[in-house]
């Protein structure tokens, strides 16, 4: 009556885990339509975070990208003269946060001003240009940070000749500002989906511990533990999850490649090129990795209490 | 083996199933629990294998003091325990080979002991031809001798087995009841709940009758 606990154990545990996973398998199949609605609910609800995931990625890239071409206006004294300008235009050439400068004339800055803003007439009604010279700042990568931005706007003041100082970024910063909240609504948004993925689970796993409720009193007469009971319906949950998983990852990729032609007509429109990014494979194994996981918890949870309800 | 010092059992609806039983249960010895139908035979055998609490008294089974056991501590216990219920409990969409090796399963036996245990358990149940049969393909009879080779396939220390060879003939029986025998010998404590009183007095060892609850006597007949 000794227990031979010598023999083999981890091939028997391997054995054990394998029978048990192939067994949740084999009764997921027998109900293939139920398994797949449920897995397509999990796979839609782990969609829709994810794609508001990518499109904030997505707005992040784009929003860099404008922000690189964040640029800055230096508006001259009114009576500076060509050579001044050119002067104060060799001066900035050499800062190393500036990345391209060049000088503006008014005349130049009239005619960009009448295509802009399609106030011909009234200007041209002007006998005098009104505008002094100015030079237009590209400043390098390095500086794009706003603060830096703030720093060189605040350097170039100092320069005589400059009367003002322009920057086009504060929209930029409106979007950025945007994005961190974006940011945390989806992280939010993922929370509570993630939870409805659980519960999900939970109560798929429920309904299959009543199912098998004579099975799971049976094997508890005959000394199976508390975790021998779980194991089939743990891996049911993880089935469920991953299938979920796959679900959603497949969703988000039709999403783009939908999305991605109307976007390259906008894009298009900008005179630019945009590449929509989607999940990298990181990312793809975290999503699976978390669907997993939300499986195991539900489950778990749904067979514990399952067997604190019943005294057997 | 098994010592109940004051014993009651009442059921969450009131009724007073077990009324202050007093009784020790050596280790290897052979009881027959006998009692009219409704005297609480059954009740408690569940209450020797954790399945129903006690309401009030001390009781130990194998050393594991039941009123303060964990459930935990339960799946250990019962695995010391072979139960035979009154109704062979069988898992329907299993084989009977995998039935009657489920306890080995749980315990985690390698495969070639589990399916070497499993054939020589069904042969001695007389039931080695159909292994890969289904519970529901066979008689009661048959299904309550899956149940008796399943509960004796993990050679328990301790045997509790109601109503056996209910849907027995009385030649498998008996047949069944010389197996229980043979395990006795070999040092296994049997405690089995029959009103068959023919056979009781046939094999000759110690009763405990219960009468609505009540143990009224605990004889040693040789
Ligand atoms: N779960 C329960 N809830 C309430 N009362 C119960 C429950 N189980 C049994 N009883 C009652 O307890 C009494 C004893 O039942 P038990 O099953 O122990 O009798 P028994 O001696 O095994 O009878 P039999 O020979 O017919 O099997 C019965 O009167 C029954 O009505
Ligand atoms: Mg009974």
């Amino acid at each position: 009556m000794k227990r031979q606990s010598q023999h083999n154990y981890f091939t028997s545990y391997g054995v054990r885990h394998l029978q048990a996973g192939l067994n949740s398998l084999g009764q997921l199949s027998r109900a293939p339509f139920t398994t797949l609605i449920t897995c397509i609910v999990i796979g839609v609800t782990l969609a829709l975070p994810m794609a508001l995931f990518i499109l904030l990625k997505n707005v992040d890239v784009l929003s860099q990208k404008l922000q690189q071409s964040t640029q800055m206006t230096l508006y001259l004294k009114a009576e500076t003269t060509k050579a001044q300008a050119q002067a104060v235009v060799q001066q900035l050439q050499e800062n190393a946060l500036i990345k391209e400068a060049h000088a503006i004339s008014p005349d130049e800055g009239l005619t960009e001003l009448q295509h802009q803003a399609g106030v011909t007439n009234m200007l041209v009604e002007l006998q005098n240009n009104p505008l002094p010279w100015a030079i237009a700042i590209q400043p390098t990568r390095k500086a794009q940070s706003s603060q830096a931005l703030a720093e060189l706007g605040n350097t170039l003041k100092q320069i005589p000749a400059v009367e003002a100082t322009q920057l086009d970024s504060l929209w930029v910063e409106r979007l950025c500002a945007l994005i961190t909240l974006s940011h945390r609504l989806v992280y939010a948004f993922t929370f509570f989906l993630s939870l409805t993925v659980l519960l999900i689970v939970n109560n798929c796993i429920r309904a299959a511990t009543q199912f098998h409720q004579k099975e799971i009193d049976i094997i508890k007469l005959i000394g199976g533990t508390r975790a021998f009971i779980r194991r089939p319906f743990l891996y049911a949950g993880m089935v469920y999850g991953i299938l979920g998983g796959i679900i959603a990852w497949q969703l988000v990729d039709l999403l783009l490649l939908w999305l991605q032609n109307p976007i390259n007509h906008l894009i298009s429109l900008y005179n630019d090129t945009f590449e929509l990014i989607g999940l990298n494979v990181t990312e793809t194994l975290y999503l699976l990795l978390i669907s997993v996981v939300l499986g195991w918890i539900g489950s778990w949870f749904a067979v514990t209490r399952y067997l604190q309800s019943r005294r057997i | 083996m098994i010592e109940l010092h004051r014993v009651s059992k009442h059921y969450p609806n009131g009724y007073l199933a077990l009324d202050d039983v007093t009784v020790c249960i050596k280790t290897g010895e052979f009881i027959f629990l006998t009692g009219h139908s409704g005297a609480g035979k059954s009740t408690l055998l569940k209450i020797f294998a954790a399945i129903e609490p006690v309401s009030s008294g001390d009781i130990i089974v194998a050393k594991h003091n039941l009123r303060k056991i964990t459930s935990r501590r339960v799946p250990y216990l019962r695995r010391q325990i072979g139960i035979i219920l009154q109704t062979p409990n069988l898992l329907m969409d299993k084989s009977v080979f995998d039935n009657v090796a489920l306890p080995l399963v749980i315990a985690g036996y390698s495969y070639k002991e589990i399916s070497s245990r499993a054939r020589a358990v069904l042969a001695k149940v007389s039931l080695g031809k159909k292994e890969n049969c289904y519970p529901y393909e066979l008689s009661g009879g048959e299904q309550q001798r899956i149940a008796i080779a399943r509960a004796i396939i993990n050679k328990p220390s301790l045997l509790l087995a109601d109503e056996p060879t209910g849907n027995l003939d009385p030649e498998l029986a008996n047949e069944i009841m010389c197996l229980f025998e043979q395990f006795n010998q070999l040092g296994m404590t049997i405690v089995i709940a029959s009103h068959d009183l023919d056979l009781v007095n046939r094999f000759g060892h110690r009763q405990l009758i219960l009468e609505k609850g009540k143990l009224i006597e605990a004889s040693v007949t040789a």
